[in-house]
């Protein structure tokens, strides 16, 4: 497999003793030389290191202090390095955090000398303390170090992560680059790697942001850009094929050399358990080793020595850093979806975590080896966890195109693959995947039980919206901290409550009870009514459906469920409650047919008139009538029926409401508002008619009132969300007042009510403007 | 007997919904049309003057943003809602789905020009186009739902003008009263 095999290469490249002409000539050439020797040392190295990498592993350094990692750390460097002229121009880069980068090229180029001490701020010098004493306790002198020192590099890291980091600006230097050596193979590489990482890195920045971040990377590096890349590349394909051959060749296994993904894919995981893949990888490319190798490589980076003969095999080093990130990036199959691993790979690439780590924690080697253990070891369940954080998508779409490249024509499309990245096709990658699967000689588990967790993700994602569009949507949910927990009798309290108009309050005290004794149809009918006299139907729906679960039966709830869904504006429910009210009357009963649910609601209709028929006293009927029509919009008649409703009970306040609430979507506002008033001088702390008058006011383009009568609404219950939206809509509507909107973006009642105080909320309206004063009922 | 429904032009008894609803069954939402071509040729008068009372009623439909544009209808006839002729005097064209956007969709117009709200699609050209699902509509003209939230996140996709879009605000409906 490609990617292990760069992991082992990115490692062994660095290894003391590999040949480092030829890693010079070619950086892939150096893998390759070096991976024999790289994989001998790995094995040993597992044999003398069972355990994970610890003193063992700084035993192996090399004996100078590790003091400081490419790239972050330039200012500790220069007082110790010898090299006046690397220096130089490195120091300009060493303040790159501090000024710009014309700045430092500025000095740089104008030759000025800085003091050897350049700017330490306290947090360095902290950082590199804490290194000191953590290093050179535990570093016994090993071999000596390879002078693989590597400042043109560190010159190209900081650019490469200056780049590659989204928060600043990439500043483009007027003047010419320090000659850095670089080959124009060099330059090419620099050019394609940077292009594919930016359109890694920054894909959700789009293409234009891409190529303006590449093309001010080259330019500031000095690399031509003329060259674009679907160009048609004559002599770059045998280097590239030799790339590709290279890198697969040497593996550990032997065997012979597979040229397609697909068919690495299936000698990797032939005979491999599923699940067993991190245990597999670990056994045969030494996780560990690998990782001491890694350090090792990045700490022979930064051991000093003469660097100019050895730039372009430090080229090669860093060069093999970020191949093996790109493969890893390739390498975008099931098992090694996990993002946090390959962030972590790019990041080592740019020298920016392993660096940080190792200057702040100890273990961090170790830690890292465990979180890939852990993260790796089932990759089943992992990869589904990923998928469903959805992070995914993108990834399997990556995964799509490079796979279908891959498969067809595989060693030869390195610059292609590159807009691959860029496509989305879901569908295709879960076909092509099919496919391959269909297609796979060996048959093992590990497809399956990726299968399986795609499966199950899909059949959970499924589960999770069904639950939230249906049973979900009617969840109660009780309030965090409840201080009637513990009460002795919490339904008696809740009722007292409830009869004295503190109604949150008793919201509180039913909802102690029902946790208590969560089957008791009186305390979640009460509930429910609360919370609609409350005004929050959502919870009211919810409250009632138990009450509903726990007696079937309850006329009460059945109406205040029709009632309930019809505020909802959810005809089909509030109708199929309305009839079940009707079917289980014990008088009206036997005008039903057994089967409710196909009724029409012009049959219900009929069938509830023919009840008021048969008993004109009965108060409910008409209610259960005026709500039928409301739910057709036949408003008119609606308002009759609670009309004659209240004649028969005129000090029931919820029926006042109704009326009010009935005239006000009928568009007589005017009207409402007296009924509503009726309603709250018999309940004067009926939040729901209080709203209602807002709206009131709201819908007759009197936005003032309504706001006071929002916020007095809000003032008994500042839970209810419709009403801080049409607080919002008012607010909007009445006066730019930007303070006052805010206030009530963040629900923070107190402005609102000092600027619209209760005391001018007009309680009694003296005088009735509406129509119906003329229909007798309502007493001047 | 009172008018059988809000607006009635004429006294009727109850019109035969059933057959509406049996008829919008088969042949699907019910509009003006429907009515025409389903009672006229039978110079039925009496279900003629049922069908002008039932078309100034409600917009026979079963969607909560028909219930709404009901609401908004009966507005409109209002002193605050005729403001809007000067305050706002775009034609807006509402398509709404039951469950998903360009499925099943139903039509109606608010002209707020002519203060009036219809069956769709629009007359003339409506200034903009909006379709919706038929909840998110409810939460946009409720204030729940920010309009550039709901058009940023699909929720809301727009036809026509861009002015008039933005001049659909919460504002210019109704509240609903509940009950």
């Amino acid at each position: 497999m490609a990617m292990r095999d760069l992991v082992m290469g990115g490692a062994a490249c660095a290894v003391p003793g590999s040949d480092g002409a030829s890693s010079s000539a070619n950086p892939l050439g150096g893998l390759a030389d070096s991976l024999l020797g790289g994989a001998s040392k790995t094995q040993e190295r597992i044999r003398e290191l069972p355990g994970l990498a610890g003193p063992g592993q700084s035993a192996e350094l090399g004996g100078r202090p590790y003091t400081s990692l490419p790239g972050t750390e330039f200012g500790n460097e220069f007082d110790q390095r010898a090299s006046a002229n690397g220096s130089q121009f490195l120091r300009g880069f060493g303040r790159i955090d501090e000024g710009g980068f014309a700045d430092a090229w500025g000095d740089a180029v104008g030759g000025r000398m800085i003091p050897p001490v350049v700017q330490h701020d306290r947090e360095q010098e902290e950082a590199f303390r804490n290194f000191e004493a953590l290093y050179q306790g535990v570093e016994a002198p090993g071999r000596p170090p390879l002078a693989l020192d590597a400042p043109p590099q560190r010159v190209l890291s900081r650019f490469f992560r200056t780049f590659l980091d989204n928060s600043h600006e990439f500043q483009v230097s007027a003047l010419p680059p320090p000659e850095l050596g670089l080959s124009e193979a060099d330059k090419r590489r620099i050019r394609d790697r940077s292009s594919i990482m930016a359109r890694h890195f920054f894909a959700d920045q789009g293409e234009d942001y891409v190529n303006g971040r590449v093309n001010a990377l080259l330019h500031s590096l000095d690399i031509d850009n003329s060259l674009r890349f679907r160009e048609p590349m004559g002599g770059r394909h045998p280097e590239l094929e030799g790339y590709w051959n290279e890198a697969i060749g040497p593996r550990p296994g032997g065997g012979p050399l597979p040229d397609t993904w697909a068919e690495d894919f299936h000698q990797h995981y032939k005979g491999s358990e599923p699940g067993g893949w991190a245990q597999e990888f670990q056994a045969q490319h030494s996780t560990d080793s690998w990782v001491d190798q890694f350090g090792e490589h990045q700490q022979q980076m930064v051991t000093r020595g003469q660097y100019r003969n050895e730039e372009v095999s430090n080229m090669a080093a860093l060069e093999q850093t970020r191949s093996l990130v790109d493969t890893l990036s390739q390498n975008q199959d099931p098992k090694f979806q996990n993002s946090k691993f390959l962030q972590f790979v790019s990041k080592m690439s740019r020298g920016e975590l392993i660096v940080d780590d190792n200057q702040v924690k100890p273990g961090v080697t170790n830690d890292w080896v465990n979180e890939y253990q852990e993260r790796h070891l089932p990759p089943g369940e992992k990869w589904a966890a990923e998928f469903t954080a959805g992070e995914h998508q993108h990834r399997g779409d990556v995964w799509a195109g490079e796979f279908a490249r891959r498969n067809q024509e595989a060693p030869s499309t390195s610059d292609d693959w590159v807009n691959d990245f860029s496509r989305m096709h879901v569908q295709d990658w879960a076909d092509e995947y099919a496919d391959q699967i269909a297609k796979n000689p060996y048959g093992d588990g590990s497809h399956e039980s990726w299968l399986d967790s795609y499966d199950k993700f899909v059949g959970e994602q499924m589960a999770d919206l069904q639950s939230r569009t249906d049973s979900s949507k009617f969840v109660y949910v009780f309030a965090d901290q409840n201080p009637y927990v513990g009460h002795p009798n919490p339904l008696k309290e809740g009722q007292e409550l409830f009869r004295r108009g503190l109604l949150s309050e008793a919201v509180l005290a039913l909802e102690a009870e029902l946790l208590k004794n969560p089957d008791n149809s009186e305390g979640w009918r009460l509930l429910g009514i609360t919370h609609a006299e409350n005004d929050d139907d959502k919870q009211a729906i919810a409250s009632m459906v138990r009450a509903r679960d726990a007696d079937p039966t309850n006329l009460e709830v059945l109406l205040a469920l029709g009632v309930g869904h019809t505020n909802e504006l959810e005809q089909a429910e509030a109708l199929r409650y309305l009839a079940g009210w009707l079917q289980n009357h014990p008088r009206y009963s036997r005008l039903v047919p057994q089967d409710v649910s196909s009724l029409s609601h012009s049959q219900v209709t009929q069938m509830v008139n023919e009840a008021a028929q048969v008993s004109p006293e009965d108060g409910d009927v008409h209610t259960v009538l005026g709500v039928l029509y409301n739910l057709s919009r036949e408003y008119d008649r609606a308002i009759q029926s609670f009309q004659r409703a209240l004649e028969l009970k005129p000090r029931d306040y919820s029926l006042w409401n109704k009326l009010g609430a009935t005239q006000a979507n009928s568009a007589r506002s005017a009207d409402a508002i007296y009924a509503y008033q009726q309603a709250l001088d018999l309940k004067p702390n009926y939040v729901r008619a209080w709203s209602n008058m807002g709206i009131g006011y709201a819908n007759q383009g009197r936005y003032e009132e309504s706001i006071r009568y929002y916020v007095r609404a809000l003032g008994m219950n500042p839970k209810a969300d419709n009403v801080w939206d049409y607080l919002k809509i008012s607010l909007s509507s009445c006066a730019a007042r930007w303070d006052l909107l805010d206030a009530c973006e963040r629900r923070d009642l107190e402005p609102l009510q000092k600027e619209y105080p209760l005391s001018s909320v007009s309680v009694i309206h003296q005088r009735c403007s509406c129509s119906h004063c003329s229909m007798g009922y309502i007493q001047h | 007997m009172l008018n059988v429904f809000s607006g009635c032009l004429f006294p009727t008894p109850v019109p035969p919904i059933e057959e509406f609803d049996r008829y919008r069954e088969r042949k699907g939402p019910a509009d003006r049309h429907f009515f025409q071509a389903f009672y006229w040729p039978r110079r039925d008068l009496e279900r003629c003057s049922a069908i002008i009372s039932f078309m100034s009623y409600p917009l026979g439909s079963k969607l909560q943003s028909a219930a709404l544009l009901d609401m908004m209808r009966g507005h409109l006839t209002t002193e605050e809602g005729k403001k809007l002729k000067q305050k706002n005097g775009l034609v807006y064209q509402i398509n709404v789905a039951p469950k998903k956007i360009g499925f099943e969709e139903e039509s109606f117009v608010v002209d707020l020009k002519n203060l009036k709200v219809y069956k769709g699609p629009a007359e003339g050209k409506p200034d903009a186009t909006f379709s919706f699902v038929d909840g998110d509509f409810v939460s946009v003209a409720g204030g729940k739902l920010n309009p550039q939230f709901a058009f940023m996140r699909g929720k809301m996709k727009i036809k026509g003008s861009m002015s008039a879009a933005q001049k659909f605000t919460p504002e210019i409906f109704p509240k609903p009263s509940k009950l």
